[in-house]
């Protein structure tokens, strides 16, 4: 069977995709190049590959090494799985079947998360006051209806990170700030929605998400900013991450049980 | 509470699990009980005195994560060595980790983290809270690893791999908990579920680095040194890449 399909590949493919990434991390986190993985950031990768990375070779050549490592991982894990974990005892061993399961959970939300790099756009920002609307992807209109601002308005002139001492729990409430938005399409109404932080809306294919409040420089009036974004492949990538947490938690309980966790019995059984 | 009072209870714990080690040093097991308990009596005030004072549990900052860690460390280590003296080496690898981690803590800032809005979503203390469980789970596994690495006989060293690789898989399950916690709180925030950023890419490298010693090829698995490296590495990593990304 050689290298592929081998925990020798799972290994070294693993350290490397960690170190690869931690390599990413202190890049993500230099003076220099910061800017720059801010920029992937705003848009999806695909179109920042395509518009961006000539500007940045080595962060195209880090984003590079990253999917060939990411491709290794996957593809080790894949054959793995086709070779190691189908065959031999078959599914009727509930041992095999549990690995079975995590190694497919695991190979879902790495292949759903290199997807969503591909196949999802990048976030949209609009700054709406209240009466102004804006067009949504799809043919979609939004309306900003009405916002409710209770707190201090001194933050809205503030930057998030300026404002973080008057954005505290008693400072800012999550329900009480909350704005009214309705949804359009050829001029008909499909929806009107309550957003605040952390409750987005959801119409069409289209999610509409309140990520702070500002503050009109001449009126005082108070409108609201939102991300747009298209998320498909967020609900199969979370329901393969539960399942992925699920299986682990029954792998970690099955020996738990079998006298793993038990000095003394585990001694007997060593 | 103070730092004055802050560094008055890292004292008292550090103390307490000072004992708890000397006694297990000594190889008198038992005697580490009382210390022990003195340790996570002080990290259960400072946890409490959180609670009720800031009405959330700890969350991040190296002052609430290191004394979190250091209390539920010292529950595994005390839990352990109530079993007898021949399990007495793990919980002195774990006693030695949180006298390390409060020896660390004096040099860093003790403040708590200051209020935030965020304080009463879910998604934001189950990211931080389970990233402190897991933190405590993997270093215990790495305590459990550095132990088998000398253990004699090879029945003690078996033990010890076997309850290692359990609390690897306990500590994978809550980091992944801790994670997915934190990407629901992205999504619903922001509405990416991604970010190319320092604490996304770090993260991501910390849960492959747990998944490595589980992960061994069966010729490595007999080679005692290099299972008992990989079993500390989790523990070891996933602490020092979390406090320094508190501390800058």
């Amino acid at each position: 069977m050689g290298l592929w399909a081998s925990l020798r590949l799972s290994l070294w493919a693993l350290a490397g995709l960690a170190a690869w990434l931690g390599l990413g991390a202190a890049l993500a986190a230099s003076s220099g190049f910061g800017q720059v993985f801010m920029a992937m950031d705003r848009t999806a990768l695909w179109r920042w590959a395509l518009d961006g990375a000539a500007n940045s070779p080595l962060v195209a050549m880090w984003v590079a090494g990253l999917f060939a490592l990411a491709g290794v991982l996957v593809g080790n894990l894949a054959w793995c799985t086709w070779r190691r974990l189908l065959p031999g005892g078959g599914l009727g061993n509930p041992r095999r079947l549990l690995g079975l399961v995590i190694h497919l959970c695991a190979l879902g939300v790495i292949l759903l998360q290199g997807a969503s790099f591909v196949a999802e756009g990048g976030q949209t920002r609009l700054r709406l006051l209240p009466g102004q609307s804006a067009g949504l992807p799809g043919g979609l209109e939004a309306r900003l209806e009405a916002v409710n601002f209770v707190s201090d308005p001194a933050m809205l002139g503030m930057t998030m990170r300026q404002s973080r001492h008057l954005m505290t729990r008693e400072g800012f409430d999550r329900q009480a700030n909350k704005v009214r938005v309705a949804f359009f399409k050829d001029g008909r109404e499909l929806a009107r929605h309550t957003l605040m932080f952390f409750h987005p809306a959801h119409i069409e294919g289209q999610g509409l998400f309140l990520v702070r409040f500002f503050s009109q420089a001449d009126t005082g009036q108070v409108g609201a900013v939102f991300n747009v974004a298209s998320r498909p492949l967020w609900p199969p990538f979370a329901l393969f991450y539960v399942l992925l947490i699920i299986t682990v938690a029954v792998q970690f309980l099955r020996e738990w049980r079998a006298g793993g966790g038990n000095g003394a019995k585990g001694r007997a059984r060593a | 509470m103070g730092p004055n009072e802050f560094i008055f209870l890292m004292g008292i714990m550090a103390a307490g699990y000072a004992w708890a080690l000397a006694a297990c040093l000594a190889g008198r097991g038992r005697l580490a009980w009382p210390g022990g308990m003195i340790g996570v009596a002080s990290g259960i005030m400072f946890v409490a005195w959180l609670m009720i004072d800031q009405q959330r549990p700890p969350l991040l900052g190296p002052l609430e994560s290191i004394m979190e860690t250091c209390l539920l460390l010292g529950v595994l280590a005390l839990a352990s060595s109530l079993r007898g003296p021949a399990d007495s080496r793990a919980p002195a690898w774990a006693w030695s980790a949180c006298l390390v981690l409060l020896g660390v803590l004096f040099f860093l800032p003790r403040s708590l983290q200051p209020d935030s809005f965020m304080f009463n979503y879910p998604g934001l203390i189950i990211f931080f809270q389970l990233r402190l469980v897991a933190m405590a789970l993997l270093l215990y596994a790495a305590a459990c690893h550095a132990s088998a690495w000398r253990s004699v006989p090879n029945q003690d060293r078996a033990a010890d791999l076997r309850l290692g690789r359990l609390l690897l898989m306990a500590g994978l399950a809550a980091y992944l908990v801790s994670e997915f916690s934190g990407t629901w709180w992205s999504y619903h925030w922001t509405g990416g579920f991604w970010r190319w950023n320092r604490g996304f890419l770090e993260s991501a490298a910390l849960f492959l680095v747990i998944a490595l010693p589980l992960h061994l090829p069966h010729r490595w698995a007999e080679k005692p040194w290099l299972v008992s490296c990989l079993g500390i590495l989790p523990g070891v990593v996933v602490t020092a890449v979390t406090i320094i990304h508190q501390v800058r």
